[in-house]
């Protein structure tokens, strides 16, 4: 046996994608339903167009989202709890740029009984006074804490470089926000976004029919009242290039090097996706190849393109030794340029082509993993053709494409650059 | 109910293997027994600088991630006090890929100094990330010595001190190398659309022929029972204080581990557990608590820990946290409370067996533990826990001579 030989493989030619089915509840709320083998469990999302974009002020939709489940008309915060932990069940409330809702992993046998207990969370919130108070005090101190993170302080800089502090994408957030808003604030964001008309379902399930009957029957009415609030703001990058905090102390700077980019929506997207895999999307990557097992540098870079509902952006972040941040700025553009100057070889191509196949296999494995892969395209009322559309563009994506997608989207005339740290 | 194959090959290899056709993905999962208890005390860290070194290259393959990712597999492995265990998930058609790379790195790795100048400089910067340059990033540093004074879980599997890190020659990483890396002290699982004797038939291939070593048996010192309490106090550069109280209790395979472990999530474990309603809901002396055994092979620790909130004085802190520690010494709990924690166990069960990488690394972790099939019987050693073990269990650790408390406390002219 010759040790040196790979053995043969066969390269991935079919990836297969799970079926969305897509109903409507009475009320007309759209359900997404992905059939599940696994008959144990169920993952359930209710998303409302209720994130940051949607609030007057700072905080006030994280806050809202968070004080639903400190009690209801017909439960308090305790007795919430209690049901949600005895069933063995994880609720989790989230908040982010766009949308905010509630995750539900759940037993099936438990299914009908959390359903009861989060369309009441959802319906019927009691939204009160003393529980925002604990939790305003809750959330700052943890604030405290996260900001004290160098990744932490230069994400946010980096949003605010790139969108502008005038809009709820880029807006940094400061510890006073937290003293800013108001129990009225929070009625204002629930009575106008938390409405049956605003907002969407996905489950997993095994059988659709079943399901449907008992998800009509918590959700299926005209809930909520208010008239949702669109949100209305612009962008505007910060003029400066660079963004320097610095910190006297750092053992290590936090760097983010990017810009403004194309969305979901953009025809460029995927193949954008695989210049920037090539660039800094995974282990082998150029800047992890560079920047950590050849110099040493950092635990770990990479670089990303990630799309909101109105914008999307491309970013490489990185935490690296102190005495080496100049250093790793200017082999990070390094890399961004040589993609636009150097058509890439077919082998690292190849590579990159065989490895995104896989991880699209990977993507698509467990009930829970298509989960989020499929809330990742109906958030954008896309289809299951997103990713066809991705797995072609995979297959068939010239050294040339990428070389000029690179200039067209990675051009050095637009990247901003962070540094919290030492410079 | 899981159904799981086991054939140990000549060598001292052993297999696990599991069938799954529901998926096109499989997973490969490799224990070898060495974590950071078994490191000499001068050379700490070695485990996991180690771990590093297996991504340098072996004998016959320059590079182990290329020919991964060319097949389109993914990777990555973790060290702790106890094992080091390396994961590789891939389509199931190209599953030999895994085993040829992985089988050539237990045979012989390429010992090559840039890799090891390179990998040093990186644990360097993941110890300043992971550890210094974050928010109580020490606390577990300072932690571990407080409560362990002979045995190696006194360090952390970063190491003692990145000394021993910069020291590191390749003398030694050879030494490490053929004293622990071996196939009589490895564990390999399986779990895809691959059948057993398939699976026998390729592992035998690219393994059967990697020799037997012998196992360096150092001999790793019990922790002599602690009798008094013990203190640390520091002051850092952190916007809150912050308590941490560790107690010693028993090890992973003893009947009072499973004891243990709902102990603690009737303090912490989800919103409706004791110490959340009580110390951060009601009372609002804490803005963060926590709970957790670390569920270690040998003699553990049993961890209580919060985050004071601005009013909160560290002696109300330390009192508060024993007062919900002898309220479990004093009342048996009821048994609404108690199932509740056992349900959660098995809801967490459940939900950790969708995935075939925490399938298989399950099967390695238990059969390293004891047996590979405790994933199958782990749930009715919860399920005899009885209101009188808590309360006996509790009882025995919760006192204050078996205490290391770390009073970390924020600086009071935070620069």
């Amino acid at each position: 046996m010759n040790r040196s030989i790979a053995p043969q493989f066969k390269q991935i030619s079919d990836v297969s994608l799970p079926e969305i089915s897509k109903r409507q509840l009475s009320n007309g709320i759209p359900v997404y339903f992905m059939e599940s083998e696994n008959d144990d469990v169920v993952r359930f999302d209710i998303v409302f167009k209720a994130g940051n974009w949607y609030q007057k002020k700072p905080l006030v939709s994280a806050m809202t989202n968070g004080l639903m489940r400190e009690g209801t008309v017909t439960m308090t915060s305790k007795q919430i709890a209690d049901k949600i932990d005895f069933y063995g069940s994880h609720l989790q409330p989230y908040c982010e740029k766009d949308n905010a809702g509630f995750v539900l992993y759940t037993l099936k046998k438990h299914l009908d009984k959390t359903l009861a207990i989060l369309s009441e969370i959802v319906k019927n919130p009691l939204l009160s006074e003393s529980e925002l108070e604990i939790l305003r005090l809750k959330s700052k101190q943890s604030f405290n804490v996260e900001i004290e993170k160098i990744a932490v302080a230069s994400r946010k800089l980096f949003f605010e470089s790139i969108f502008g502090s005038e809009n709820p994408y880029g807006y940094n957030l400061k510890a006073s926000d937290y003293n800013s808003f108001t129990i009225d604030d929070v009625y204002d964001l629930y009575n106008s976004q938390y409405v049956y008309s605003n907002c969407y379902i996905l489950c997993s399930c095994k059988d659709i029919e079943n399901d449907l009957k008992i998800i009509d029957g918590y959700f299926g009415d005209k809930f909520g009242g208010g008239e949702a609030y669109c949100g209305d703001f612009i962008f505007q990058q910060t003029d400066s290039q660079l963004i320097i905090s610095e910190k006297s102390n750092a053992l290590q700077s936090s760097i983010r090097v990017g810009c403004p980019s194309i969305d979901k929506y953009h025809p460029d997207y995927s193949k954008l996706k695989i210049a920037n895999t090539l660039l800094g999307g995974y282990f082998g990557s150029r800047l992890m190849k560079n920047i950590r097992e050849e110099k040493g540098y950092t635990y770990g870079i990479s670089s990303s393109l990630y799309s909101l509902h109105r914008s999307g952006f491309f970013m490489v972040s990185t935490e690296v030794g102190a005495d080496v941040t100049n250093e790793t700025i200017a082999e990070i553009y390094k890399e961004i340029d040589l993609l636009q100057t150097k058509l890439v070889k077919n082998d690292e191509l190849f590579l990159v082509k065989n490895y995104m196949l896989g991880e699209m296999v990977r993507y698509f494995d467990s009930i829970f993993n298509q989960f989020e892969m499929v809330k990742a395209v109906v958030d954008f009322n896309l289809g299951m053709d997103f990713y066809e559309k991705r797995i072609a563009d995979i297959k068939s994506v010239t050294p040339e494409e990428i070389l000029n997608l690179s200039q067209q989207y990675f051009n050095n005339k637009n990247l901003k650059t962070v540094i919290v740290g030492k410079k | 109910m899981i159904d799981f194959d086991r054939k140990i090959l000549d060598n001292g290899l052993v297999l696990l293997h599991q069938y799954d056709k529901s998926t096109s993905l499989a997973a490969v999962n490799i224990l070898y027994k060495v974590g950071s208890r078994n490191e000499h005390p001068n050379k700490t860290g070695f485990a996991h600088l180690f771990e590093h070194l297996m991504f340098g290259g072996s004998a016959n393959i320059p590079e182990f991630d290329t020919p991964l990712q060319l097949v389109g597999g993914e990777n990555n492995a973790f060290t702790n006090n106890d094992f080091t265990n390396y994961y590789i998930t891939l389509p199931v058609d190209n599953i030999e890929t895994a085993f040829w790379l992985e089988s050539d790195r237990m045979l012989k790795l390429d010992f090559c100094e840039k890799s090891l100048s390179v990998q040093r400089q990186v644990v360097i910067e993941e110890f300043n990330q992971r550890y210094l340059n974050q928010p109580y990033g020490d606390a577990w540093l300072l932690l571990r010595p407080l409560a362990y004074k002979e045995h190696p879980y006194s360090w952390a599997t970063i190491g003692k001190d990145i000394t021993h890190i910069k020291d590191a020659t390749l003398d030694y990483v050879k030494e490490f190398f053929y004293s622990h890396y071996a196939p009589n002290n490895a564990i390999i699982s399986v779990v895809g659309d691959i059948d057993f004797d398939t699976t026998v038939s390729l592992v035998e291939k690219w393994f059967s022929d990697i020799p037997f070593r012998e196992i360096s048996k150092v001999i790793i010192p019990d922790e002599p029972v602690q009798t008094e309490k013990r203190t640390l106090e520091v002051f850092r550069n952190v916007p809150s204080d912050s308590i941490y109280l560790a107690f010693h209790m028993c090890n992973r395979t003893h009947d009072n581990y499973y004891v243990c472990d709902l102990l603690s999530d009737l303090l912490s474990n989800g919103r409706s557990a004791r110490l959340y309603q009580n110390l951060v809901k009601e009372r609002q002396l804490f803005s963060e608590v926590n709970a957790f055994i670390t569920g270690d092979i040998d003699a553990g620790l049993f961890v209580v820990t919060g985050k004071l909130n601005p009013d909160t004085t560290m002696e109300i802190a330390e009192k508060e946290f024993f007062n919900e520690l002898n309220n479990l010494k004093s009342t048996l709990v009821d048994d609404i409370e108690l199932q509740k924690v056992k349900n959660k166990v098995e809801a967490t069960f459940v939900y950790n067996g969708v995935d075939v990488l925490n399938r298989a690394m399950n099967l390695c972790q238990y059969e390293f533990i004891k047996d590979a099939d405790m994933v199958n019987t782990e749930m009715s050693r919860y399920n005899r826990v009885t209101s009188e073990h808590i309360k006996s269990i509790a009882e025995e650790i919760f006192t204050e001579e078996n205490c290391s408390v770390l009073y970390y406390r924020k600086n009071n002219n935070n620069e």
